[in-house]
């Protein structure tokens, strides 16, 4: 048995263990399968010989970089990372967390890794079944010629992920409702904002992501009509930095917070 | 020697006054804060675990301020208000990874679990999640939580809520040797007459104020001037109403078969509830609940108030 451990590690644990089986991540979980099952129907109608209009890496490509970035991402982030604090006032389970010796830095940075972890195990296994399904039937030689391209995705699912789950847990340990802020902040601000020409894209995550994506192809084309991109380096840079800056935020808010709503 | 002391304190939510102008401390032993719902008293418990500042005035535990101060939650252990719990977990696990999160190390944790749930009468039940778990249960399993790593100082915010006669004497013999071993307690009621069984320090609470503290038998005589109120739950209603019209001190005793309850006043509460206990423990009579209507101590402390 192990000995003593440092509370983020205790409460990562919890915490995962808390929403792995939970009807969020079974929501979630249908909710990250989206791009899956259509590269699954992509293929079905492929077999049946039906005359398709793009290979099955266009159509991976396709489907990543409209479903998996824009949508499935920032939903994943969203209801994983605004529920972190926001569950647990609701549920007044809060008291049993803040009220042990450990800094509530400690706690919620716990929670964020847990929540972060989940995230990330519903989010790649779902890109790399799409990818395979969509490639392997035309040659395993397709597979390897196209894994970079698989292997940028997958850094930039994970590092707006990131991004996106900082951004959703400083609302949640700021906000009463951070739900509502968030869906604003995805459907609203970053759907807008990112087909409006200008210097306003480099305000929203999505940005950064789709920057990130393989200049060539439908993946580079679609980038580079939606924005100006940055470089793979800059793009990098700044979503770690968005993802650190927005952790840090969130755990000032919950240093500072008071979280009993009740009047006696 | 003192564990607690407020200074001023005064609590807003918003534009209404929680807590108003608290001057206290309290040192080791029981101490039992009485008041009437919405009085207070979880407002200033949660000051005094440290999930809410003072608006006005100076909260110390052992010298220090509570809010987020890892130092003081280190020697607390708390039975917060709420009935709530995480889903899908057993009682065991509940408190264990509560231990953790205390800094026991994985041994210790399981160790100091199973001590607290046998103490409290869960253990067989220990590896159930807590969604099966009764009310009382429940209550049990926060008191567990609270004593597993024997704190110095336990915030127990009305502990023998939803709990059955048999429950109630369990835990107030808890809470009395808790407080035998030097630890501070301080324990919230609305019902004097449980507050008298687990001590004689008492602090009155009423509208955010502290209106008195000291022995609660100079207290006694101005609730013993009004009638006690008694809510028992139970399965025979008509049958136990019959049994409690025999206790001396009855005042009225009315019940109601579709709720299952009856609903006694009495001007003897101490000779009701040790009867009340033996009709459960000696001639089996069926009681799952027990409640007392504030009514009766709101009216002492508007006497005490002047209103």
């Amino acid at each position: 048995m192990g000995g003593r451990s440092s509370g983020t590690a205790i409460v990562t644990e919890w915490t995962l263990g808390q929403l792995l089986w939970s009807p969020r991540t079974v929501a979630m979980g249908i909710v990250a399968a989206v791009p899956t099952l259509l590269v699954l129907v992509y293929r079905t109608l492929s077999a049946a010989e039906v005359e398709m209009p793009v290979t099955g890496f266009g159509f991976f490509s396709l489907v990543t970089a409209i479903l998996g970035f824009q949508f499935v991402a920032p939903m994943l982030a969203l209801f994983y990372a605004t529920g972190l604090v926001a569950d647990e006032v609701e549920q007044e389970t809060l008291t049993y967390l803040i009220t042990r010796p450990r800094t509530r830095n400690a706690i919620l940075a716990g929670k964020m890794l847990g929540s972060f972890i989940l995230q990330v195990l519903l989010f790649v296994p779902a890109v790399v079944v799409a990818y395979y399904l969509a490639l392997a039937p035309e040659g395993w030689s397709q597979v390897g010629r196209n894994f970079p391209v698989l292997l940028r995705n997958l850094a930039a699912g994970v590092l707006g992920l990131a991004a996106y789950s900082g951004v959703f847990a400083a609302a949640g340990a700021a906000l009463r409702r951070p739900v509502l802020v968030g869906l604003g902040f995805v459907f609203g601000w970053e759907a807008v904002v990112t087909f409006v020409p200008g210097v306003l894209r480099r305000f929203t995550v999505s940005h950064y992501v789709q920057s990130l994506l393989p200049p060539s192809g439908f993946q580079g084309a679609l980038s580079g009509f939606l924005s100006d991109r940055a470089s793979a380096p800059v793009a990098a840079l700044t979503l770690v930095l968005i993802a650190a800056a927005a952790h840090g935020l969130a755990l000032f808010f919950f240093r500072r917070r008071e979280y009993a709503f009740r009047n006696d | 020697m003192t564990t607690i002391a407020l200074s001023a304190v005064s609590r807003w939510y918003g534009s209404v006054l929680g807590v108003n102008n608290v001057e206290l401390t309290i040192g080791p032993g029981v101490t039992g804060l009485l008041g009437p719902n919405g009085a207070g008293k979880s407002t200033l418990m949660k000051l005094l675990y440290g999930e809410l500042r003072p608006s006005h005035g100076e909260v110390r535990v052992y010298g220090e301020r509570p809010f987020a101060n890892p130092e003081v939650a280190r020697r607390i252990g708390i039975v917060p208000e709420g009935d709530s719990f995480y889903p899908r977990v057993s009682g065991r696990d509940f408190v264990r990874f509560l231990m953790r999160l205390h800094g026991l190390d994985e041994a210790a944790s399981i160790e100091a679990t199973s001590r607290a749930l046998k103490r409290v009468g869960l253990e067989e039940a220990a590896g159930r999640a807590i969604t099966t778990y009764s009310k009382g249960m429940r209550q049990r399993l926060k008191l567990a939580q609270a004593i597993a790593h024997g704190p110095d100082l336990l915030i127990l915010d009305e502990p023998l809520a939803a709990l059955d006669p048999v429950g109630r004497y369990d835990v107030m013999e808890l809470i009395r040797a808790e407080g035998a071993r030097g630890a501070t307690v301080v324990v919230s009621s609305h019902i004097l007459h449980e507050v008298e069984l687990m001590t004689r320090e008492v602090v009155l609470m009423s509208q955010g104020r502290v209106l008195a503290t000291g022995n609660v038998h100079e207290i006694r005589g101005l609730i013993d001037a009004h009638p006690h109120r008694v809510r028992v739950s139970t399965s025979t209603p008509r049958a136990l109403a019959a049994r409690l019209l025999e206790f001396s001190g009855i005042k009225s005793v009315s019940f109601s078969e579709e709720r299952k309850e009856v609903l006694a006043e009495t001007s003897d509460p101490e000779h009701f509830y040790r009867g009340l206990a033996e009709l459960v423990l000696d001639q089996g009579m069926d009681v799952s609940e027990l409640d007392s209507p504030d009514d009766n101590l709101e009216s002492v402390f508007h006497y005490l108030v002047g209103t």
